[in-house]
């Protein structure tokens, strides 16, 4: 295995020097002397465990262990005292340091402090790597049958093997429509997952919210027309085009509309998609005439697995995992969800989420700019 | 009349295989299989497909190997290769493109167009 990266932060040189001493045959060894420093160095160097001297001018160390913490909570800490002062010894271990260590320190009791920290850390890696491979190959068994069921099942409802009856067209369709659903509730199950083991990042991409949205309604014309829902799009612009995650952004949609669908016994669907240039964000709305949520129950909503009615009579099946896998993705992309409802009149869905402007717009955006300034 | 554009489609599960053949054939390409990387580097070696339909777990040599040892070969390095794969989580697309593949559709295929629309985007 390659040498850990190791950072010592302290402001007195003599402490500094011994520990770099001590640890240089072992690791790779960076220093700082002041907080600030300690950061600029961990944005720019893959380090794997800091030492921490708590007593510095400038930003105090438990302030540097809170923001190396916050920003990757995998990077091992050990504490070291000066003075006896436990109180910030117990804030630092109850931050997540592994241990600390009072100066002045003992050449031995270092470096197996310094060694266990390493490995708890390694075996952390190793576990969230294994949980990610098993997610992974998860995701992969269950699409492969459901992949094939679906894709036999298209072939024969788009006749391309013969004709069908009315019949069988009927119960093709249902078939179809089940594992669509089915699919729809596995993509929502390992994407709560990956949210909730931090696995999930940005995968940014300028797309069509338009033909997002649209393809996301097409996929259900055919349980529109079955429920008598009358579904509208307004949108100012034929095409509006951002930069963000499109998979993230329409799975979002995708789980909202769905909810729409589901809870509107029949009635009116409105879909409005609207470009904020100055505020930065697209707004996605989606008003239905359907049941409603009475008030109290909205923050419910949002809960795992929780729906109005949980009792194995209920009216509506699934789980109940749309509405918190579209609020905890809308929080990684940065973006609100906001909804209001009125039982037996309908819910309003406003999702606004950011974008960065597409290339080519925001070079006509620049040289608009640029000759209103001359 | 222009000559059939051959698409070679490479995939281990032979279902899948089959449904891919039938909608290709049906869209008027001329169509080749392999179920491995291996088989798809020989095929595609011998034949020169215009696009690669490319799954990428598969036994012997996998969908990622193969396409980048495709794109170390003088006839193969600007090659379209479409990742279609049941790998949809973002860590295998983002592994799919840096393997060198240009362009990923996740399985299950829940609209054809999807396919028929990539390869005419690759074609051009």
């Amino acid at each position: 295995m390659d040498k850990a990266n190791i950072l010592i932060v302290d402001d007195e040189m003599g402490p500094r020097e011994s520990l770099k001493v001590i640890l240089k045959p072992y690791f790779n060894v960076y220093t700082a002397e002041r907080g600030g420093q300690a950061i600029e160095i961990l944005n720019q160097i893959p380090i794997d465990l800091v030492t921490l001297d708590m007593k510095m001018p400038g930003l105090p160390g438990i302030k540097v262990l809170e923001k190396i913490k916050q920003r990757d909570p995998d990077i091992e800490a050990i504490i070291i005292t000066g003075y006896g002062s436990m109180d910030t010894a117990i804030e630092g271990l109850r931050l997540g340091a592994f241990d600390y260590i009072a100066k002045p320190f003992d050449v031995n009791h270092i470096l197996s402090l310094v060694r266990r920290a390493l490995e708890r850390r390694n075996a952390r890696l190793k576990l969230r790597q294994l949980k990610t491979e098993f997610l992974a190959n998860v995701s992969h068994e269950l699409r492969t049958p459901l992949s094939v069921v679906i894709g036999f099942v298209s072939i024969l409802l788009d006749r391309l093997v013969g004709k069908l009856s009315d019949q069988q067209q009927q119960i093709l369709e249902k078939v179809y429509k089940n594992s669509a659903e089915l699919l729809e509730l596995i993509d929502n199950v390992l994407c709560l997952t990956s949210l909730n083991s931090g696995d999930l990042s940005m995968a940014e991409k300028e797309f069509d919210v338009g033909a997002m949205v649209k393809g996301s309604v097409d996929r259900y014309r055919k349980c529109l027309e079955e429920k008598g829902i009358d579904l509208s799009i307004q949108s100012p612009a034929a095409e509006v085009r951002i930069v963000s995650d499109p998979g993230k952004v329409s799975r979002v949609f995708q789980n909202l509309l769905h909810n729409a669908i589901k809870f509107t016994p029949g009635g009116q669907i409105t879909v409005k998609v609207h470009r904020s240039i100055n505020r930065g964000v697209v707004d996605l709305e989606i008003i239905d005439t359907g049941i409603g949520i009475p008030r109290d129950q909205i923050e419910v909503m949002f809960q795992p697995f929780q729906q109005l009615d949980g009792s194995l009579r209920r009216e509506f099946s699934g789980l109940g995992l749309g509405l918190t896998v579209a609020r905890r993705l809308t929080d990684f992309l940065g973006g609100t969800l906001d909804i209001r409802s009125q039982a037996n009149i309908g819910t309003h869905v406003l999702l606004s989420v950011p974008y960065k402007m597409a290339a080519r717009e925001n070079d006509a955006f620049d040289q608009r700019h640029q000759i209103t300034v001359s | 009349m222009t000559a059939k554009k051959k698409i070679l489609v490479v995939d281990d599960n032979e279902d899948n295989r089959e449904i891919l053949v039938f909608r290709l054939q049906q869209l008027g390409f001329e169509v080749l299989v392999a179920s491995n990387g291996k088989e798809a580097i020989e095929t595609a070696s011998q034949a020169k497909p215009d696009v690669i339909l490319m799954d990428l777990r598969m036994p012997v040599m996998d969908g990622w190997e193969a396409t980048r040892a495709l794109r170390q070969t003088e006839w193969g390095k600007d090659l379209p290769v479409v990742a279609v794969t049941a790998h949809a989580m973002e860590e295998d697309r983002r592994k799919a493109l840096n393997a060198g593949c240009n362009e990923f559709i996740p399985k299950p295929v829940m609209d054809y167009a999807i396919i028929r629309e990539t390869i005419q985007r690759l074609l051009r």
